[in-house]
């Protein structure tokens, strides 16, 4: 027989853990069990991923046009349901809450705000409905997953790691399925710390960028802690980015979010400069968000300056700037995945100047 | 996302903003459901598409006596079952199932392929209502008490099918080699 037969872990006990009703004490107990036995330790984590396994996946399909097409046979109509968001979080000043930014004509409006008296917590996004389409295939192979967790535990590394940290270098993107069956695409330069107990605790702290496609459960949300920032949803399919060299921006796919008490419904995306200005951008094509993960790196026109260091983390190299001019240029288009030379290539093509490679360095100058 | 008697008095009230929250709520977890059940997207989505339109026909007749997630899941099995009834194929459509497991993880991504087939495989050792209730209980993360409502047996039985379900899939993995030193 194979069962996780231990004194202490009963049936009920294992029901409890997989259903993440125990107490933090009772876990605190059933994990310290668990972790003095590698065997029981692995059986457990293959247990609760069969367990969380969803019962069935279906084909993708128009969650919206889904959710019309219930209400138009009832009669109801869909108009206000964009402004009746709740947030899972509170955010602490109802001012901020009430500022109107909410933009339906696809525009840019930039506000600023003053949070007077309550320190800017965080960015708190709520998913209010959650879809989920299922991804076949997975868009890239993995590069350096330096520890993979499943179940909440520790496969790879030793069993006392409290996260588990899965890396790309530049140059790189990888895609995670986490032990609810919830996947990671991570782009390039970035990293993703994964709790020891992930199945109780949705927590994924990132740097750089990544995509989520989040296997809903109301019962446990799922969160992205971005340095001060969480976004916290229970399924749906966004994209955040948080360079320290750029603003950080949430975008959504499909789903609805509210950021900060402000809805964010699919194709719409949000530019956060700092705790207290953001922008709002709705009815967007986001595939200029979500493009690394089909391979494609979005640069809208800006100088180039401003693009070097998204373009050093695409190609995995250092650029060097001779001159001024050089810097000024606007720059901007949908760059492919490929080789510094494809790079140098499509500079040279675009803009009036000339590029050289030495070792792992590219030099733009003036023609 | 609202409290249960909230949309239960929104429903009553004919406020169209919570129940469409309500639908946009339950529509993908109710899909995702009776899809295991059917077996035909298709389906699955009439079905779900007739429960909640249902729901707000009640109007002030709706009165759920469990929870709103365990009523409509109750409901969607339900017309699932009949629906299989009365075309008289739910063998066809078992057989079917037997051949489109749901599939743990995403066969390219970096992950253990041994155990990803063992999972697979051991999900297929369950009967229909042993997977509804592990479904129920650890993917959709009701209490015992609404699975025992959704699937209309009490909650000692619940207790046992979940057990039993749990002593299936663990007999199907197979042991894992010592670590080693």
């Amino acid at each position: 027989m194979t069962n996780l037969n231990h004194d202490s872990i009963t049936p009920d006990l294992i029901d409890r853990y997989l259903a993440d009703e125990l107490s933090a004490e009772e876990l605190r107990a059933f994990q310290a069990i668990v972790d003095q036995n590698p065997e029981l330790n692995t059986r457990l984590a293959a247990l609760a991923t069969v367990a969380k396994t969803p019962i069935a996946q279906p084909i993708a399909y128009d969650f919206d046009a889904k959710v019309s097409s219930i209400l138009s046979k009832t009669g109801a109509q869909q108009e206000s349901w964009a402004t009746s968001g709740t947030a899972l979080g509170e955010f602490p000043n109802k001012e901020f809450r009430n500022k109107e930014f909410v933009n339906k004509e696809s525009v840019t409006r930039e506000f600023s705000t003053s949070v007077a008296g309550a320190r800017w917590r965080a960015v708190t996004v709520a998913l209010v409905a959650a879809c989920l389409i299922v991804v076949s295939g997975t868009l890239f192979t993995p590069f350096n997953i330096t520890g993979f967790n499943i179940g909440g535990f520790n496969i790879a590394g030793s069993p006392s790691d409290a996260v588990t940290l899965v890396t790309t270098n530049r140059g790189e993107r990888s895609t995670v399925t986490l032990a609810d069956g919830s996947t990671v695409t991570l782009n390039v330069a970035s990293e993703i710390q994964i709790p020891h107990d992930y199945l109780s605790n949705r927590t994924i702290e990132l740097t750089g960028e990544a995509y989520f496609n989040v296997n809903s459960s109301a019962a446990r949300p799922f969160t992205v802690k971005t340095g001060d920032v969480n976004t916290v949803v229970l399924g749906t399919r966004f994209a955040v980015r948080s360079y320290p060299d750029q603003e950080m921006r949430v975008a959504v796919q499909t789903g609805k979010v509210s950021v900060a008490g402000v809805v964010l419904d699919a194709n719409s995306a949000a530019h956060i400069y700092s705790p207290d200005s953001m922008s709002v951008v709705r009815n967007t094509d986001v595939t200029q968000y979500t493009g690394f993960i089909s391979g494609s790196l979005y640069i809208s026109n800006t100088p180039l300056k401003n693009a070097v260091n998204e373009l050093s983390r695409w190609y995995n190299i250092d650029i060097k700037l001779a001159d001024a001019t050089v810097a000024e240029h606007l720059f901007g288009g949908i760059m492919p995945g490929g080789s510094v030379t494809d790079l140098a290539e499509i500079l040279k093509l675009t803009l009036p100047v000339k590029t050289s490679i030495s070792g792992n360095s590219l030099t733009i100058s003036s023609e | 996302m609202y409290e249960d008697d909230q949309y239960i008095k929104g429903v009553h009230a004919g406020d169209r903003d919570l129940f469409t929250e309500l639908v946009r709520q339950y529509l993908d977890p109710l899909v995702r459901f009776v899809l295991g059940i059917v077996g035909s997207d298709d389906i699955a989505h009439d079905i779900v598409q007739d429960v909640l339109v249902s729901v707000w026909s009640k109007g002030k007749n709706w009165n759920p006596k469990s929870t709103v997630s365990a009523y409509l899941f109750r409901a969607v099995r339900n017309r699932a079952l009949d629906l299989l009834k009365i075309d008289n194929n739910r063998q066809r459509l078992e057989m079917h199932l037997l051949h489109e497991m749901p599939s743990i993880s995403d066969p390219d991504t970096d992950t253990d392929f041994a155990l990803i087939d063992e999972l697979n495989s051991s999900i297929g050792n369950l009967t229909d209502r042993q997977r509804q209730a592990v479904h129920l209980r650890y993917y959709q993360g009701m209490t015992i008490q609404e699975v025992s409502q959704v699937l209309g047996i009490d909650i000692r039985a619940t207790r046992r099918l979940l057990a039993r379900s749990l002593s299936i899939l663990q007999h199907h993995l197979s042991p894992v080699p010592p670590p080693e030193k």
